[in-house]
């Protein structure tokens, strides 16, 4: 019900096993406070502009949320978003950067290839949960 | 004399104060030329760098004025409270400001020389409102003993006063009065039996439509056509309020919050709080029978077989989808959740309930029951990232239940889409209001991906279902209320335990405490949680909840700004393709918009009905906004779409507007001919006022890919064909790929053959020699008969940051609109936007 159909299905990455992709999973994010005005997610489709502004935000309010530094996290295809912002950071405005390689663990959700029940909605596929391991950078802006 | 008036001291301190606030400091130029050396010595050179340095120093200096000034504008206690906590009549009683600030505010009234006023103290001891106490009761039955005494006796005569009389003071009727008194309060025959003090109960019918709980008797009467929400009163303070549906429902909070849901209320990592609504409104009934296979025929009739797949059937997913009735046709959304083979859970919006009641009790076979449960089962539905986290400081398990240890894992999740497609919690809770305020849960073990499989590797089946069955059992709903205890009993409790110990959690006792069966579902599509509880029940969570900081209550409007936000239709408003959508649209909308737009005097209102410059051509008697200006014009489209369908078949121009040579022709049965696209809106205009029972459209649920157009097939005559055959829609999400900001009932035009290319640059965008982007090239306009559908709700989206809107366009058009671009043109302008459309399977 209710579905955007945008291709979301169609150019998904390399499938493990059979079955058919349903969706990805976001990472898992624990609530706290301190981490959700401290840490930034870097999408591939972020505007490098939006990103360097909103960062310039969380380091206006370091203090305020008693941290040391901004995170700025990426996976995959924004590693390299990630790390040109990194970049900006230490060469053209001087602030410490540190740079952590990672490796996150995602889910992805796959249809049960069950054949009794065939021309039938994805959405009323049962499904299970296959997790992928990407990596994944850290990028910790200091506030110097 | 001058009119001036004198000012007291104080006045005047306040007013140096602001003056001091706004005064910004600035460095003459002359000053700092000497002082700092803006200037080189001859005065001809700018030194860059201290001019700078002065300049960020004045910006500086601007900045912390208007910090200031903000600052010295409030001078009252309650102007420096957070809105939230804002009351309206904080200004003049004390009462109103948080305890931590009457001193301050006491000073300021006197200061002002403000008459105090303290507000009315609530009695906490003594009488309550509306029983008399026994001590009440006992002075009555003593007054109506000593003037009985004072009528009779002589001796007691003579030594009142002589004016006072029996007649003189009304003696009969008082003495009438207060035996009635004392009649009422003492016949306890009267009164309905209740397990608990606060008058709670069950309020269930079986294969008919359940009476409102009774309420206090003071607010009955106002209940009448439309019900109160368990969470009416505190609601009714800080919400706009509407009626409809049989239900007095929030609309939105007093207080704005269009960006605040934007942040909280969706699933994005920036949120940090949560958003939640009273959704008791939605009525929830419980379909059972012995023999299960029954059950699921008739589940299978309402939902065209969907809910009674394995995932749902089976697994128990939570299933949300479309419901059906006898005749085929689509009635509007639906949550079923099967809770045996034998019981099922359904849960209708208000504006549908009724008609999914008896459809279903149409369907049944005779032993299926259905349990009307609108006024027994309540929830709250909350969304954001603190949702769980919030519900996980109030509910408190009263037994050792594995699936409370799974929601308390659960709890610091933030992301609701993290979790796999059936995520649910049942189990039995204790009173919330055991706990003083709310308290955060111990933490647990760190998350990690192992976890969710073990979550789902142990989900708890059958604890769920037991307590399911709990909720959705009448005399179990009806034992949750037993012993439930007033404030007062709580307090009390709460005192003797803080006179032993440090505590103030008041220790759950199983022998005489009630057991709350209480359930929290993930909608997957809706990305949000319901709370599903017993009616009378709800109210007491709901004021924890609110207790919690960075939880905000949202209203329907929220909810509807949440669904266009994350893409998905709302009901009724975008479920034009069911009767309770429509008639939404086309009668509760357009004579709503109508009735403002004949509010207005004509010199301030758009004049609809004569626009120039709309299309190539315009109809003869169209020659405004086309179709009905006050709504998306269905039978309009209906009938435009099937003429030009028509006109093609017999090939003939769908472009002409008319002949200028001959008026519209009459065929030998003085019927009009359609020859042009004039005579298909001259038709409109015939059958307008003529509106048929049967939907103008029907909507099509595969993807668009797969949909083979039909023929028109010409059997009777084609007038007839074409105002009453159904056009066939595609529900798709159209983004604006230029400036704009669409919204609700704009019309959407396809790109006519000859101005594809010039379209196909603006989305690629045209710019002028400076670089720019050129927005206002004269546009060419397309044809009436471009009109190939109406946007249902549209405006500028947070998220995206352009112009984003829900729609229906023909679904013809849409198999041959490759491109997927369309024209979007908001009601009464004259400026068509380039947008993208995307489908959205229903």
């Amino acid at each position: 019900m209710g579905i955007l159909m945008e291709g979301k299905t169609a150019g998904l990455g390399a499938q493990k096993s059979s079955g058919k992709l349903i969706s990805k999973h976001p990472t898992m994010k624990v609530f706290s406070h301190k981490k959700i005005k401290t840490t930034m997610y870097l999408k591939a489709s972020t505007p490098y502009i939006s990103a360097l502004k909103r960062i310039g935000k969380l380091l206006g309010s370091l203090r305020r949320h008693g941290a040391e530094y901004v995170s700025v996290l990426g996976m995959g295809k924004a590693v390299e978003k990630c790390l040109s912002v990194a970049c900006h950071y230490e060469g053209e405005r001087a602030y410490r950067v540190e740079v952590r390689t990672q490796s996150v663990s995602v889910f992805d959700e796959i249809a049960d290839s069950d054949d009794s029940e065939i021309d039938i909605r994805d959405e009323d596929r049962e499904t299970r949960l296959q997790p992928r391991n990407l990596s994944g950078v850290e990028v910790r802006i200091y506030a110097s | 004399m001058s009119g001036k008036k004198l000012r007291s001291k104080n006045q005047i301190f306040r007013r140096q104060k602001v003056h001091d606030a706004r005064s910004i400091r600035a460095e003459a130029i002359e000053a700092a030329d000497q002082a700092s050396g803006e200037l080189s010595e001859t005065g001809g050179v700018l030194k860059v760098n201290e001019f700078l340095a002065s300049r960020e120093f004045e910006v500086r200096q601007l900045q912390s004025a208007m910090h200031k000034s903000k600052n010295a504008a409030s001078t009252r206690v309650f102007q420096r409270l957070p809105r939230k906590l804002r009351r309206r009549t904080a200004s003049h009683n004390v009462r109103r400001i948080p305890k931590r600030m009457r001193n301050r505010a006491l000073r300021e009234m006197k200061k002002s020389d403000q008459s105090l006023v303290l507000g009315k103290l609530t009695k906490t001891s003594g009488k309550t409102k509306h029983a008399l106490s026994a001590k009440q009761l006992y002075k009555a039955r003593m007054a109506v003993k000593l003037l009985r005494l004072a009528a009779k006796s002589k001796s007691m005569k003579l030594a009142l006063p002589s004016e006072a009389t029996a007649s003189h003071y009304k003696l009969r009727s008082r003495i009438r009065a207060l035996q009635k008194l004392v009649k009422a309060h003492t016949n306890k025959q009267s009164l309905p039996q209740r397990n608990n003090a606060m008058g709670s109960y069950d309020s269930t019918a079986v294969n008919a439509l359940a009476t409102a709980p009774v309420s206090r008797i003071k607010y009955a009467k106002r209940q009448r056509q439309f019900v109160w929400l368990p969470t009416h009163v505190w609601s009714a303070k800080r919400c706009h309020m509407y009626k409809r549906w049989g239900y007095h429902m929030p609309w939105s909070p007093t207080q704005k919050c269009f960006r605040l849901t934007h942040k909280l209320g969706n699933n994005v990592a920036a949120s940090d709080g949560a958003m939640c609504c009273d959704t008791s409104f939605v009525g929830t009934m419980v379909i059972s029978s012995e023999d299960a296979a029954q059950l699921k025929e008739l589940m299978s009739k309402l939902t065209k077989g969907r809910a009674c797949l394995k995932k749902y059937y089976r697994s128990q997913y939570w299933f949300e989808g479309l419901c059906l009735d006898d005749a085929n046709s689509y009635l509007g959304p639906v949550s079923i959740l099967w809770i045996t083979t034998g019981k099922v859970l359904l849960r209708a919006h208000p504006a549908i309930y009724e008609s999914v009641f008896t459809t279903a009790l149409r369907l049944k076979s005779e032993n299926v029951m259905v349990e009307d449960c609108r006024f027994s089962i309540g929830s709250i539905t909350l969304t954001g990232s603190k949702s769980l986290n919030a519900l996980s400081q109030i509910i408190r398990a009263s037994k050792d239940s594995a699936s409370f240890k799974q929601f308390k894992q659960v709890s610091s999740l933030t992301d609701i889409t993290a979790l796999p497609q059936r995520t649910s919690f049942a189990f039995q809770a204790i009173d919330p209001r055991h706990l003083s305020r709310p308290k955060k849960l111990g933490t647990t073990q760190k998350l990690d991906e192992n976890f969710l499989f073990a979550m789902q590797a142990s989900y708890p089946e059958e604890e769920v279902a037991n307590v399911m069955s709990a909720l959705c059992s009448s005399t179990r709903r009806e034992a949750s209320y037993k012993n439930q205890q007033t404030l007062k009993q709580l307090s009390s409790r709460r005192r003797k335990l803080l006179a032993s110990s440090n505590s103030n959690l008041i220790p759950f006792d199983a022998a005489t405490d009630p057991q709350i069966p209480i359930a929290i579902f993930k909608q997957r599509f809706s990305e949000n949680w319901v709370l599903l509880l017993p009616w009378f029940w709800l109210l007491p969570f709901w004021y924890q909840l609110n207790r919690v900081s960075r939880v905000h209550p949202m209203g329907s409007r929220q909810l509807q700004q949440l669904s266009f936000e994350q893409g998905t239709l709302h009901f009724p408003d975008d479920y034009i393709f069911t009767r309770a959508g429509f008639d939404e649209n086309m009668l509760y909308k357009r004579l709503s918009q109508k009735a403002l737009w004949d509010r207005k005097p004509p010199s301030k209102r758009i004049n609809y009905f004569s626009i120039p410059n709309l299309h190539k051509s315009q109809p003869v008697s169209m020659l405004g906004e086309i179709g009905d200006p006050f709504c998306s014009d269905w039978r309009f489209l209906q009938i435009l779409r099937n003429g030009v369908r028509y006109l093609r078949k017999e090939k003939r121009s769908e472009f002409t507007m008319l002949d200028p040579e001959r008026t519209t022709q009459f065929d030998d049965l003085n019927i009009r001919k359609l020859e042009y696209v004039n005579d298909v809106v001259e038709l409109y205009f015939d059958v307008k006022d003529k509106s048929p029972q049967a939907l103008p459209l029907n909507v099509i649920d595969c993807v668009v890919t797969r949909y083979e157009p039909k023929e028109m097939i010409l059997d009777s005559s084609p007038q007839y064909k074409v105002v009453t055959q159904p056009v066939s829609v595609v529900c798709c999400r159209l983004e604006l790929l230029e400036r704009g900001h669409p919204k609700d009932n704009a019309r959407i035009y396809s790109i006519p053959e000859e101005d594809l290319a010039f379209w196909h640059d603006i989305g690629t965008g045209t710019f002028r020699s400076n670089g720019k982007r050129d927005h206002n090239a004269p546009r060419p306009l397309p044809h009436v008969s471009n009109l190939i559908g109406f946007v249902t709700s549209g405006t500028y989206h947070l998220g995206k940051g352009k112009g984003v809107c829900t729609g229906f366009i023909d679904a013809d058009e849409a198999v041959a609109n490759v491109q997927s671009l369309v024209l979007v043109r908001n009601v009464g302008t004259d400026v068509y936007r380039l947008a993208r459309w995307n489908q959205i399977l229903v």
